[in-house]
């Protein structure tokens, strides 16, 4: 008895030893977006704020200013959700039919592109930067928030196929068959058969899709639209430059304020959020 | 893909890619795996040949562009000098679109991605020099001279500022300030602290160090970027050799670039690094000015851009100055402004217009001068319309040489001296090695 | 499979005509953009794309750049640690979680929060806590350790490892998600059975389960391993490659080749060299491992 209450001892004593190292960073940042100036830059990290204060969060949210505009983060935040939106409706919408073509209608060509796209989204981003520039050109939507919406459909679609195909291919064909029989045809069966059992892989498909665009960061650097930059790189932009005396409370609180609409997503969703993390771990 | 265990279901999806990758082959559920490869790498093959050719076959076309002005004035007094001209422009119709960044190089970096995306901001503030050559060299300027003539552009500056906005004759660029780069920023207070008396020489430069550095203080404030630490190397560079070795060295001259003196500067420069803090790295300049500024470090090497914007923390003269390079009567100088891009569309084109004359305008310019603490390139500025830092350039400048500084010059030039001082300076390479870079790099 | 019926061929048009999303993706976005940077790497392209042909001298051009080899180095150095600190930290933290009978979500959810952020957030926090001014080393300093120093994130010998602890710090979670359901979903009569034979858990996990697992380390090696080729924001947010160029990253290089420096050719050249370093790793190694699984 006692030897495994040792043992549990230590068992709970590296559990907490880690949950240390993995929550300080946000300990650090929560307690230092909640103190004046003067506070953050006197006391200890990791002491509690003598004072505690929303000035920088709300500094950081609607005046903080980067070059002449001085709106704070709120329009690259309103931004982001404008490109993300449709973009993960897209691009689970288009994952769906393709993963449902590919996994009920097989065919050795489907199964190629499947391959081919798969590989691809592998590769180093830094391959597709040019000709993407390029093309965006052709189309006329360089640095518009369209331009995004396009770029992140495109790339979030080789990840929404894969989680949607697999799904599928596990579901059992008897299904399909009845309705074909019945008449059924490819969009009859997608809509009335297939789609009301996907609801699952559709939550997990919204959330990594939706998580990727968001934290995205090379893409918003290079295609952002002027003065509509999505968060990352707004944040960025905002933590690197400095008006006057760099206010790092409301830096940290900026930081805070863009992290936290997948934070609370993963909180919210954690199981889905886990199921999409080993499923979909393929596009980290 | 009878060989994944069943248990480790969740791997598949990954390991379905990793198999094909393998064999390129073997995806999902193929029957006959061998039989598609040969197809299988024909297909791949089109692939590449029709997705490459289609982008091959689009051309470099003229930009339509955009109305924003992108633009690295970021810290209070900058700013200010900007909504200066914002004003103006307003004033004479315009519509103002901004495009920030926290430094030159990266406001830069965004125009040349935006020209490769055909959508570049209609004008840039930078320095103009060797950025302008390349852009105007490749035909991505806009001709400025309609503009320039009826907004009487050059009536109001020196016929050599005149030459730095055109290219080939043309107005490409309105100069707007004449920016003095070789300023040293001194805490008074520190030095009197420390016992320390203003240097006037290399030498008590040097010997003073030590001193603020036993005192407690920072002895030489610099930020992490290498435009930052290559500015320092210009008040180095200066003290061994005086402006005759900085011109020579930056206009690649073969003897100044491989001689003793060049070594020497790069050694010199090393044996500053540890008179400065640990928290240099990746600090931004206005950051690091805070430093001097409030008694944390002693000196501060930067351009004038530094010398403004701290009103609640005291003006220049009380317990801060600034003295242009003490042991040199040289003038590092680049002229700062804003380049036009060739945009197409017809509104744009106005507001470049707008712009051009609302920068160009003798008052408006020197009230902005005057907000960013630097100098405008109009002739109808007087001494009187100065104080403080720019008021000592004005001073300099009649008995001083005027060098031009390594930012208005060729973009080759610029990078191979910056890449030289943030390799030695961050211990990447030695003198010796610096000294082989920059021959390999300059000559 | 096979469907049998009239409406078949219909059927198969319509499923080709949804395709045609998932073909302009793989022929275009991702293999056509593939070959035209392969392209530009061997064209004259300087700050715009310019298809004139050059041969290899954006090669010459990049392999005599030391700042390529800096970065190219620490992208084995980074690589190495971050798997090996994931891959250690992510394992153990899945035992100790499959060993616990309570509280296993609110550690999980703690263990894992972290990869729902973006590396942006990652590399800014950490920077703060490492920054020797502002974080850590103030800290330990001001409880009276005067002589402390951690100061690797300015050093231009340890700012890599920084950028390593950060990125372990961020993807540690998934690690151990993919080995915690590995091991839970292990037989449970091996526990049975090694009770009887009084085999101590830690003998249990390292001699019979964490072998069954391969295909997860092979999943988590891979993942890991395509993260580090791909490293641009953490790099830039954390460090920004400094100091000097100290802890620059091929992904960050070509970033800054391509638009800083307008040298679309040389970064063409780097991005190039990223893609065949990873599939001169990757090859062999997945060789390996399915030549294993058949043999």
């Amino acid at each position: 008895m006692k030897r495994r209450g040792i043992k549990g001892a230590l068992l709970y004593a590296s559990l907490f030893a880690c949950a240390v190292y993995f929550l300080a960073p946000l300990y650090v940042m929560v307690v230092a977006s909640f103190k004046t100036l003067a506070e953050v830059r006197d006391s200890s990290i990791i002491s509690l704020p003598t004072v505690w204060t929303i000035e920088p969060w709300i500094k950081a949210w609607s005046t903080a200013c980067s070059g002449l505009e001085c709106n704070g983060i709120r329009p690259y935040f309103i931004a982001t959700f404008e490109i993300a939106v449709p973009a993960v409706a897209l691009a689970v919408l288009l994952g769906a039919l393709n993963g449902y073509a590919m996994a009920k209608w097989r065919s050795r060509a489907a199964d190629l592109i499947f391959a081919l796209i798969l590989i691809g989204s592998f590769v180093p981003l830094q391959l597709y930067l040019i000709p993407l520039a390029v093309t965006l050109r052709e189309l006329g939507i360089y640095g518009t928030s369209f331009g995004l919406v396009l770029i992140h459909t495109a790339y979030g679609i080789p990840l929404t196929t894969m989680l949607f195909r697999n799904f599928y291919v596990s579901l059992p064909d008897e299904l399909m068959r009845a309705a074909i029989m019945d008449g059924a045809g490819f969009f009859k069966i997608f809509r009335s058969i297939v789609l009301p059992m996907s609801g699952s892989i559709a939550i997990v498909a919204v959330i990594l899709v939706f998580s990727g665009i968001y934290n995205d960061f090379l893409f918003a650097l290079t295609f952002g639209e002027t003065g509509k930059r999505p968060i990352m790189a707004a944040v960025q932009n905002l933590v690197a430059s400095s008006y006057g005396i760099k206010e790092h409370n409301v830096n940290i609180a900026a930081v805070m304020i863009s992290a936290l609409p997948t934070l609370l997503l993963f909180l919210a969703t954690g199981k889905f959020f886990v199921r999409g993390l080993t499923q979909g771990a393929i596009k980290g | 893909m009878g060989w994944i265990p069943e248990r480790s279901r969740q791997t598949k999806p990954w390991l379905v890619t990793a198999h094909a990758r393998a064999g390129g082959h073997c995806v999902g559920d193929w029957q006959h795996p061998e039989e598609v490869e040969g197809k299988n790498m024909k297909i791949l093959r089109a692939t590449l040949a029709a997705g490459g050719c289609a982008l091959l076959s689009l051309s470099v076309s003229p930009a339509l562009g955009d109305s924003d002005v992108s633009h690295n004035w970021n810290s209070e007094n900058e700013a200010e000098a900007m909504r200066i001209f914002r004003a103006k422009y307003e004033e004479l119709g315009g519509e103002w679109s901004d495009t920030a960044f926290p430094d030159s190089e990266a406001s830069i970096a965004s125009v040349k991605a935006r020209f490769i995306g055909g959508n570049p901001p209609m004008a840039l503030q930078s320095a103009l020099g060797g950025v302008m050559q390349e852009f105007a060299e490749a035909g991505l300027l806009q001709n400025m001279d309609e503009a320039a003539a009826a907004g009487g552009w050059a009536d109001n500056i020196s016929d050599s500022i005149a030459a730095v906005g055109r290219h080939g004759g043309h107005w490409v660029a309105a100069p707007v300030f004449v920016d003095v780069i070789n300023w040293m920023y001194t805490n008074n207070d520190v030095l009197s602290g420390a016992d320390v008396s203003p240097p006037n020489t290399w030498e008590e430069f040097k010997a003073s160090l030590p001193v603020l550095q036993n005192a407690g203080a920072i002895p030489i404030a610099i930020g992490g970027a290498s435009w930052q630490e290559a500015i320092l190397f210009d008040h180095v560079v200066l003290a061994v050799g005086g402006a005759d070795l900085y011109e020579n060295l930056m206009s690649g001259d073969a003897e100044a670039v491989s001689g003793e003196q060049t070594r020497m500067a790069l050694e010199e420069l090393a044996s500053l690094r540890q008179f400065t803090d640990e928290g240099k790295s990746g600090r931004s300049w206005n950051d690091t000015n805070t430093l001097m500024i409030t008694g944390q470090a002693a000196y501060f090497f930067m351009g004038p851009w530094a010398a403004g914007g701290y009103g609640d923390l005291g003006d220049e003269g009380g317990s801060w100055s600034c003295r242009l390079t003490p042991w040199d009567a040289s003038l590092t100088v680049v002229a700062d402004g804003f380049q036009f891009i060739k945009v197409t569309d017809e509104s744009d084109m106005a507001a470049q217009v707008l712009l051009g004359n609302a920068v160009m305008d003798p008052a408006t310019q020197i009230a902005a001068a005057r907000a960013k603490g630097t100098l405008p390139v109009t002739t109808a500025a007087t001494a009187s319309d100065f104080d403080g830092c720019p008021a000592k350039a004005v001073d300099a400048m009649a008995d001083s040489t005027s060098i031009t500084h390594w930012n208005g010059r060729s973009v080759d030039v610029g990078n191979a001296i910056k890449d030289t001082v943030t390799a030695l300076w961050n211990e990447a390479i030695d003198v010796e090695t610096a000294h082989q870079q920059l021959i390999d790099n300059l000559l | 499979m096979r469907i049998a019926g009239k409406r078949i061929s219909a059927n198969r048009a319509k499923s080709w005509l949804v395709l045609i999303p998932a073909v302009v993706v793989a022929f275009y976005f991702i293999w056509g953009f593939a070959a035209y940077t392969a392209y530009l790497s061997v064209s004259k392209s300087t700050f715009l794309p310019n298809h004139e042909f050059i041969g290899a001298s954006n090669y010459r051009e990049l392999f005599d750049d030391a700042r390529w080899w800096v970065a190219y180095s620490n992208m084995f150095i980074f690589g190495g640690l971050y798997l090996a600190g994931c891959i250690a930290l992510g394992v153990s933290l899945a035992i100790l979680l499959d060993r616990l009978t309570r509280n296993e979500s609110l550690f999980r959810t703690i263990y894992l929060y972290p990869m729902s952020l973006s590396l942006v957030v990652t590399g800014l926090a950490w920077q703060w806590i490492l920054n020797p001014t502002i974080g850590i080393q103030k800290l330990v300093r001001g409880a009276g350790f005067e002589d402390f120093k951690f100061n690797w994130v300015v050093s231009p010998d340890h700012a890599i490892y920084t950028i390593a602890f950060a990125a372990i710090w961020h993807g540690t979670g998934l690690i151990m998600i993919l080995f915690l359901a590995g091991i839970k979903s292990t037989d449970p009569e091996i526990w049975k059975a090694t009770r009887i034979d009084r085999i101590p858990p830690w003998r249990v996990y390292f001699s019979i389960i964490l072998p069954q697992l391969r295909a997860t380390l092979l999943t988590a090696v891979m993942l890991l391993g395509f993260q580090v080729v791909r490293s641009f924001d953490v790099v830039v947010a954390l460090t920004d490659g400094g100091p000097g160029y100290a802890s620059d990253v091929p992904a960050r290089y070509v970033f800054e080749y391509y638009f800083q420096r307008g040298r679309i050719g040389q970064g063409a050249a780097g991005a190039v060299v990223m893609v065949a370093t990873m599939i001169a790793i990757v090859l062999p190694y997945l060789y390996f491992e399915i030549r294993r699984k058949e043999a």
